[in-house]
């Protein structure tokens, strides 16, 4: 066995594809290819950019598809000018038996002029009947001037391509480590919002095992090990490959271990930067840990800056069932040798938005015991909707159902009150049966716990047939279960703000 | 027939393989021909076809190359397989391989070469067997036979005609006719500015104005995307290339050439995309660029079709701007039900997909997309990916219903498109309006923007959010009592792909830090 072919930090070559992993994104960007579309890979550092470029163009590379590789972060970017200069021979010169000097296109200066640029290649691939590839790596480091219009030319040419034909032979293979809108004034008129993104997720459990086999180690060994780095990497390429390199011949899932405590001490190329990043920003890092505490936060970068900018530090991905988590279990415990366990945010550190009052906030069922996630109080007419509407829908969230759940020959307030108490969430399911059978209990219940008010969201009154709300009941927002319509609008959002204060279950 | 014979022999010699080369011709009806030299590598003949079947639009090349093997062994051998196809002239991304088993053997054929070339390599192989053969040769439509058994095989993204990114073509282009014929009646005496949000159609409009619009009216077109100028100055000085029909006249090279002395026996038309790119540059010069544009549309020599949106509205409607009351102002919002019924089924068709159930699958897409018709090709963009995963070629409701379930398509795909270039203000409002089914009127969204999130913007500024919602976004419409969804679909989305305090408090944010 032999643990030299490892390699973790810089891309990986034609001659070390024998460690490369294919993954989806391998084969679909063939099939885009074939029609010319766009093509646009954003992911963190370390994730196999370039090695997938590499592989790329190796593969793709035929007797009609010609391709030029430009590493942008390396062009001069000190005027507009020589950065267009530059890039014109990092491009021809790649060329240089395609294209005769005589019959190379004029040098560009400005934005116009790479229009007429890349233009004139189209032109000449299309006479030829070839098809080219162009791609811009390391977009995220570069620097080019008026970098919008240079943006909007890719995206401009794209739009043209029925009226000038010739552009339908060239096409664009964009990456990075970049927010489209740090680098441009306006992402909607860039080629980001038309070229196909593809992601570089994480190995599977499988791609690990086949890359940890790799090694030559005997199955069952490799088998045991790869299952370990794992558990650790969720498959993070750059520590998956670090870890495998760490391994000798004898190695067990004990030596991933303390492969994964002499990774946290010693490479310098992963965690430190990361760290570094977080501890600029106090308001991330806060996010961080209230991830994980346990909060239940969907996973939506797309929308939400703070996720977009962990999202391309690496640190966060969605877990199984699309809720922000830590990346993988370095990272996890990496950050609580650093920061110590996460502690609950406080209030005043969050900002104004959480001292709102329908605001979450800080979670107490995160902290406090509970034997329930939620109690359902409501009028014995109201049977049939609660459990042929309501419960059916609870699934993995645990009910007290006063009928089922209170203890006999105790008071019906005393029921209330200790199922209130030992439940997560008090739903009211609110009619005018409910006002009249319910509520003078309920009422009394309120004013004597000043912790079921809405502050916390404690109590979600929901509003099943139209009924007017006693004022005290009326400072809460209800869920509204009284058009038809909107019953599953409603329902989604109840079952998600239950889910979000569940503590996470294995 | 002669295959039964074939099939007898270990090796095929030259007669025999051109036996088969003829046999499939024939079987097509002669709609294919042999079009150059043969290429042969260890036991794989490959014979370049001109295959002259009516594609439907789609785009596959008119020349594929045909596999036909000396031994049947050699055909298995994956490796040799993609050895000879790289040696073809042009990456054929379509190769048809004739075989001369039978099922089962047949089949397991398909999947080892599926696996082992089509998949990696992402060439499509067409595996035609002898009972495809046989049936092609009895067939009453032979051609329509063959681009079904092609469809069936090949990789339906590649072929997809719909379209998620640029403008579409004409044969894409559907619904529209009121702004159409609103154009065509009056480009003689007026100019026409079309507002609308992203993705929404406009340039696609345009390119159709163009191309059998206005060309029958013997307008000449130029057509120049702002986008990509950072001054007036650039804008003038860019070439004008795009024209349809030709230039009218060689000395026209830029756009200045054009607005400094527009050739006044011929009608010209500029079409402008993109134009709110251009309104602070040349406000920032003295609106100097748009004076001209406007003593040039007053004087007859030209007429203006500019597209943009919300920065491009608002300079038409400032009465101490060039552009107020410049031209007429177009609104594009989404399709009607005719268009969208069209844009679904007319590309099914081409790719010989059957609709099951298409009333119910057509009224989910429109519940779910409103008509919005890029978030529609998206839509269907993803059922052909979800057949084409699945080798079926059948789209039924709960084939959209699982689209619409999915995260991924509501987050990357609808709200991507609905909330593109939205303001941070714009998207809160639109989901305190999601969260709360009463909110209907300015005051109670003030009210909410206000206890839910601690933001007082003043009332001119919701009025904006909200008209931008309506005008441009297409998200939400008037009522006699304020306002409410467009998009039915919207609110559901929105409970089902993120944690609302979570993007809320994100979005309060972001708005804060551009209204500090």
């Amino acid at each position: 066995m032999t643990t030299d072919i490892f390699i973790a930090g810089g891309a990986l070559t034609d001659e070390q594809a024998e460690i490369y992993i294919e993954r989806q994104a391998d084969q679909e960007v063939l099939i885009y290819l074939r029609t010319m579309k766009y093509i646009q890979i954003i992911e963190p550092r370390q994730q196999g950019k370039t090695s997938f470029v590499n592989h790329l163009i190796y593969l793709a590379r035929s007797n009609d598809m010609v391709i030029a590789y430009v590493d942008t972060s390396t062009i001069d970017h000190s005027t507009e000018a020589n950065c267009y200069h530059s890039l014109y021979h990092r491009i021809l010169d790649q060329w240089r038996e395609l294209i005769p000097p005589a019959q190379r296109p004029a040098i560009p200066a400005n934005s116009t002029g790479w229009r007429k640029f890349l233009y004139d290649l189209a032109v000449y691939a299309y006479a030829r009947q070839l098809r080219i590839l162009i791609v811009l790596d390391e977009i995220g480091a570069s620097r080019v001037p008026n970098a919008t219009d240079f943006f909007s030319v890719l995206r401009e040419i794209f739009n043209s391509r029925q009226t000038q034909v010739p552009f339908k032979n060239l096409t664009f293979l964009l990456t990075g480590a970049f927010r489209p809108r740090d680098l441009i004034d306006d992402d909607s008129i860039s080629p980001f919002n038309i070229a196909q993104p593809l992601r570089l997720p994480d190995f599977t459990a499988s791609q690990v095992h086949e890359l940890v086999a790799k090694g030559g180690w005997p199955e069952e060994q490799a088998r045991s090990v790869s299952e370990r780095i794992h558990y650790w990497t969720d498959g993070h390429p750059y520590l998956t490959q670090l870890l495998c390199g760490y391994l000798g011949s004898e190695a067990t899932p004990a030596d991933v271990d303390q492969g994964v405590e002499r990774l946290q001490r010693e490479d310098p190329n992963n965690l430190p930067p990361l760290l570094k990043a977080l501890d600029k920003d106090t308001k991330l890092r806060e996010y961080v840990d209230s991830i994980r505490i346990g909060e239940k936060i969907k996973f939506y970068p797309q929308a939400n800056q703070r996720q977009a900018k962990l999202d391309l530090l690496g640190l966060l991905k969605a877990d199984g069932y699309g809720y922000c988590s830590v990346r993988n279990r370095i990272y996890d415990s990496f950050l609580s040798a650093a920061w110590g366990e996460p502690k609950r945010v406080t209030q005043q550190s969050i900002g104004a938005f959480r001292r709102r009052p329908r605001q979450p906030g800080n979670r107490p069922g995160i902290q406090e015991d509970f034997i329930y996630d939620v109690f359902i109080s409501y009028s014995s007419k109201d049977l049939p909707w609660v459990r042929d509407m309501l419960i059916p829908r609870l699934d993995g969230i645990s009910t007290c159902v006063d009928r089922l759940n209170f203890l006999p020959g105790i008071s019906i307030l005393d029921n209330i009150e200790d199922a209130a108490k030992s439940s997560r969430r008090t739903l009211l399911v609110i009619t005018p049966a409910w006002l009249k059978s319910e509520w003078t209990a309920f009422e009394a219940l309120l004013v004597q716990m000043r912790d079921l008010t809405g502050r916390r969201q404690r109590v979600i009154p929901l509003l099943v047939k139209r009924c007017k709300l006693p004022d005290r009941l009326g400072i809460l927002t209800p869920l509204y279960f009284t058009h038809p319509n909107e019953f599953e609008l409603q329902m989604q959002r109840l079952i998600d703000t239950l889910r979000s204060v569940l503590p996470s279950r294995p | 027939m002669a295959l039964p014979k074939l099939r007898r022999k270990l090796e095929l010699d030259e007669d025999d393989l051109q036996t088969l080369a003829d046999l499939f011709i024939r079987c097509t009806a002669q709609k294919s021909m042999i079009a150059g030299l043969p290429t042969d590598h260890k036991g794989l003949r490959a014979i370049p076809l001109k295959i002259e079947i009516d594609w439907n639009g789609l785009p596959f090349r008119e020349v594929m190359p045909l596999i036909i093997p000396r031994r049947e062994a050699a055909v298995t051998n994956v490796e040799v397989m993609r050895e000879l196809i790289d040696k073809l002239p042009g990456s054929p991304p379509v190769v048809i391989v004739i075989t001369l088993l039978d099922e089962p053997a047949a089949r397991a054929l398909t999947e080892t070469i599926r696996s082992g070339i089509s998949l990696p390599y992402a060439y499509d192989l067409v595996i035609l067997n002898p009972a495809d053969l046989q049936q092609l040769a009895s067939s009453a439509e032979p051609e329509r036979l063959l681009r079904r058994l092609i469809l069936s095989q090949v990789n339906l993204i590649s072929v997809s005609p719909f379209k998620t990114e640029g403008p579409v073509s004409l044969a894409r282009f559907f619904g529209r006719e009121w702004e159409i014929r609103q154009i065509r009646e009056n480009i003689d005496t007026t100019s026409f500015v079309i507002i609308g949000g992203r993705r929404i159609g406009k340039t696609s409009l345009l390119y159709r104005l163009r191309t059998s619009g206005l060309q029958r009216e013997n307008f000449y077109t130029l057509y120049f995307d702002c986008s990509i100028v950072s001054g007036t100055a650039e804008l003038k000085a860019a070439r004008a290339h795009d024209w349809i029909p030709r230039s009218p006249d060689p000395s026209l090279r830029t756009i200045g050439d054009v607005l400094a002395a527009p050739p006044s026996s011929n009608r010209i038309v500029l079409f402008l995309d993109e134009a709110d790119k251009l309104v602070p540059l040349d406000r920032a010069n003295g609106w100097s660029f748009f004076n001209e544009l406007r003593a040039i549309v007053n004087g007859g020599r030209a007429r203006v079709i500019m597209a943009g949106e919300r920065i491009l509205r608002k300079a038409l409607h400032d009465p101490e701007g060039p552009l107020f009351n410049f031209a007429d102002e177009i609104r594009l919002g989404p399709l009607d039900v005719g268009a969208v019924r069209e844009l679904v089924t007319k590309p099914m068709q081409q790719l010989e997909i059957e609709i099951a159930e298409p009333q119910e699958v057509l009224g989910l897409i429109w519940a779910l997309t409103s008509g919005h018709p890029n978030v529609i090709q998206r839509l269907c963009q993803r059922l052909i990916e979800k057949l084409n995963r699945e080798s079926r070629r059948q789209i039924g409701p709960e084939d959209v219903n699982a689209i619409a379930e999915d995260p991924e398509f509501l987050r990357e795909d609808f709200l991507e498109t609905y909330w593109e270039r939205a303001t941070p203000l714009e998207k809160i409002v639109s989901l305190l309006m999601a969260e709360d089914p009463e909110l209907h009127t300015r005051k109670a969204i003030r009210q909410a923007l206000d206890e839910r999130c601690d933001l007082q913007p003043t009332a001119a500024e919701v009025d904006d959010a909200l008209q931008n919602l309506v005008e441009l976004r297409s998200i939400l419409k008037r009522t006699p009592d304020g306002y409410e969804f467009n998009v039915p679909a919207f609110p559901r989305i929105v409970a089902h792909t993120m944690t609302l305090d979570d993007i809320l408090e994100d979005f309060a944010e972001a708005y804060r830090e551009q209204n500090p």
